[in-house]
């Protein structure tokens, strides 16, 4: 006689530690196999892109940074200015172009090290996370020197950026390069070579090149599937045509891969930011913009490359000091709906790895 | 980034009506706009000098820029509801188009128009070419079929777009709500849209402040 | 990329056994330096860490030495400019006489984004480098006129926020 077996159904979340924020996941078993994973969403809805039509484009950039991903709020400034300055035909003068990329890789390596101290947690490393956290607090420090902030920076303005650099500022940014550049090794011998590690990690959550690019995942999760596209050498922006960089690509399409390639990135951003620290020229830093802007009528979709992705930005102005439609393309969005097929095929203590690999906030894919 | 798909797919299906672009004259192709998106989409290089008439109110300007007719920086067509799939699944597989990235789905309400937009912006990573794609359905009942089936990406989006907006996608294999609860009443991306508090919610508030006044706790310490 | 991988699971057991231990000591290697390093912590209530002269912290209207009152000129631009519509000014009489009757800001509203700041023509408006405004009960985080000059640096300001802001 055969023994009869049933499909379970388990919940994980809203409220679980490893789901990094409020997240549902739906788990259908087959004993421990996944069979299906359905995630649920909208715990942090927030309704952005209906604020932003209800406020002026300059407010907007403080709406931004909160209402859409937290940990990377100088990409969602950057977006929105560069929507709204390509729309209004303004242009950043030089030197605030270059303060936007240094502020925008420092942001990247942030981002990253949350990323790789919570991926640490979520598979037992708790050591990674206490270091990411202290490589983190020297970015944000930086960060409150500039523009008074350490989350939530409000600094970058339509036309350029808020202030200019405090004294000192590019040279603590330099010794922070080699003081980070000295510490990644360290990552290294406690994660890259570990055997929990790679055996958590190597070949779990295969995501396909083809699936890749019809699920619409980008940034480092497509990345590591094979898809060598990233905005800033694709549609490069600010000042990245002129800048040397590699971007870091892996076919293996796995956790793994997606932990190598965030890895590198970081390296690459650090050797952004020495380059641009060695060219960033003097001058101004703002264009003249007045204070309620009235952008030409027109529609424009703007994008970069968030730490997590493909972000972009669709403005459609009618001519008023307020946009008339804004849809945020949010990257985590897209990679979160790769998850299932990530996940379909393995065992139940692959989710939290797998989830921890695709690097999500919530509030970037709730908006 | 350039106009080039739009113009080959005007080529391919002739019903389409391209997004308006200033300084262009149909059929004398797109090589030197004046205005326009810039090259490779960097920071408006090419634009005239910046803070032209609407930045800077000294300059007793011509007309202010925000009057001016609107500028189309992404290219563009506008396509009818019934060829949205012949057309979607062209870009999607034919190689000369290679559109296999969906950026989003969204939609734009249009109360005077009496009508949504729904645009579709999708992207092909070997030519580096993007191309939006915009179908205007009327307000009540709206519904266009659902591009799951090429692009399986939009699956999200397009369950966003009906939760946001209500718009029906045809054929969409679960189309429930994404973002709100199920049980949320309108949609609140519409711009008619207004926001009450539930009679549960309004009941709890006032619960609550009474409780606070009581205790005294609502008094400044 | 720094990349000495092999795929994991065709090794026997000894071999595993051995990777784990070697993983073992490389991390414990790890840990054990940095064990001997200089802490990076402050126990926060008894030790405060000093914040940038540009920190977003509370608001404040700072008392101007030669009038004797706050800077304000009322034209209204905080008000308008703020995204959350927290600051709310009221005042009576004409042109030069203008008197502030109210200048209320919801500092639980406020999500310090410095625009007011920005935007204040008088530099009447400041932020402070303050940053323990917890309280039990929400009302106290309505501050008003008193509240905002009360918060306002003791010294001249002539080395206050502002002042600092600008010329750094
Ligand atoms: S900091 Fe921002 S939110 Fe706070 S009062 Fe000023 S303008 Fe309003
Ligand atoms: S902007 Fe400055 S001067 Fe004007 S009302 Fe506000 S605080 Fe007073």
């Amino acid at each position: 006689m055969a023994l009869r077996t049933e499909e379970l159904l388990l919940n994980m979340g809203p409220q679980h530690p490893s789901t990094h924020g409020v997240l549902r996941l739906v788990v259908t078993l087959d004993g421990e196999n996944i069979v299906d994973v359905q995630p649920d969403i909208g715990y942090l809805h927030s309704s952005v892109e209906k604020m932003m039509e209800y406020r002026t484009y300059l407010q907007n950039i403080a709406l931004v940074d909160r209402g859409m991903d937290y940990l990377s709020a100088m990409a969602n400034e950057e977006v929105w200015c560069l929507a709204t300055e390509r729309l209004a035909k303004i242009e950043a003068p030089e030197r605030a172009r270059y303060i936007r990329t240094i502020m925008l890789e420092l942001q990247r390596i942030s981002s990253h090290l949350i990323w790789l101290g919570t991926f640490g947690i979520d598979l037992g490393a708790f050591t990674a996370f206490l270091w990411a956290m202290r490589e983190r607090e020297r970015i944000m420090d930086l960060f409150e020197s500039a523009t008074g902030g350490r989350l939530h920076h409000v600094y970058f303005r339509i036309g350029g950026v808020y202030e200019d650099l405090p004294d000192g500022w590019t040279d603590r940014c330099a010794t922070f390069c080699d003081y980070f550049m000295d510490r990644l090794p360290e990552y290294d011998e406690l994660l890259t070579g570990n055997p929990i590690f790679l055996a958590r990690t190597q070949g779990v959550g295969v995501l396909p090149t083809a699936k890749a690019i019809a699920m619409g995942a980008s940034g480092p999760v497509a990345r590591a599937s094979g898809l060598a596209y990233d905005v800033r050498r694709a549609h490069p922006y600010e000042v990245y045509d002129r800048l040397q960089f590699d971007i870091p690509v892996r076919t293996e399409g796995d956790c793994f891969a997606r932990y190598l390639v965030r890895l590198e990135e970081m390296r690459q951003s650090i050797r952004i930011i020495r380059q641009c620290l060695e060219t960033i020229p003097q001058g101004e830093i703002r264009a003249k913009v007045a204070v309620t802007l009235r952008v030409p009528k027109g529609e424009v979709y703007a994008r970069t490359e968030s730490p997590r992705g493909d972000l972009g930005i669709y403005l459609i102005s009618e001519g008023k000091d307020m946009p008339y439609r804004v849809k945020i393309r949010a990257p985590a969005f897209s990679n979160l709906y790769a998850l299932t097929e990530m996940m379909r095929g393995w065992k139940v203590a692959d989710v939290i790895a797998i989830l921890g690999s695709i690097d999500i906030v919530l509030s970037d894919v709730d908006r | 980034m350039s106009w080039d798909l739009a113009e080959k797919l005007k080529v391919r299906f002739p019903e389409i009506e391209l997004f308006p672009r200033p300084g262009h004259q149909p059929g004398t192709g797109n090589g030197e706009r004046g205005t326009g998106e810039p090259p490779r989409g960097e920071v408006a290089a090419a634009a005239p000098p910046a803070g032209e008439g609407q930045t800077s109110p000294a300059v007793p300007a011509k007309r202010p820029a925000h009057e001016a007719p609107p500028a189309y920086l992404v290219p563009g067509a506008v396509v009818p509801k019934d060829k949205l799939l012949e057309i979607c699944r062209v870009l999607a597989t034919d190689p000369e188009f290679g559109l296999s990235y969906l950026s989003f789905v969204t939609a734009v309400d249009r109360p005077e128009a009496g009508e949504f937009e729904v645009v579709y912006h999708c992207y092909s990573h070997q030519s580096r070419e993007e191309l939006a794609l915009k179908v205007r359905v009327p307000r009540d009942g709206a519904s266009v079929p659902s591009v799951t089936s090429i692009w399986d990406g939009a699956n999200w989006h397009e369950r966003e777009t009906y939760d946001l907006f209500g718009i029906i996608f045809e054929g969409h294999p679960n189309l429930r709500r994404i973002m709100m609860t199920d049980d949320w009443i309108g949609h609140p991306l519409r711009k008619d849209y207004v926001y009450k508090d539930p009679a549960w919610l309004v009941e709890v508030a006032k619960r609550r402040k009474d409780e606070i006044e009581g205790l005294g706790l609502g008094e400044r310490a | 990329m720094n990349t000495s991988i092999q795929p994991n699971g065709k090794k026997s057991l000894a071999e595993q056994a051995w990777a784990g231990a070697v993983g073992l000591v490389v991390g414990l290697k790890a840990t054990l330096r940095t064990m001997f390093e200089r802490k990076v912590t402050v126990s926060y209530p008894v030790q405060k860490v000093n914040v940038s002269p540009r920190w977003h912290g509370l608001l404040a209207l700072p008392i101007d030495q030669e009038t004797d009152n706050d800077k304000c000129i009322i034209c209204f631009q905080c008000e308008r400019v703020c995204p959350d519509r927290c600051i709310h000014i009221e005042a009576t009489g004409k042109a030069k006489d203008r008197l502030l009757t109210r200048f209320d800001i919801e500092m639980d509203k406020c999500c310090y984004c410095g625009l007011c700041v920005e935007v204040c023509p008088t530099e009447a408006i400041v932020f402070v480098p303050h940053y323990e405004a917890s309280t039990y009960n929400r009302a106290n985080l309505l501050y008003d006129l008193d509240d905002l000059h009360r918060a306002a640096p003791k010294e001249p300001l002539g080395t206050g926020v502002v002042k600092v802001r600008r010329t750094r």
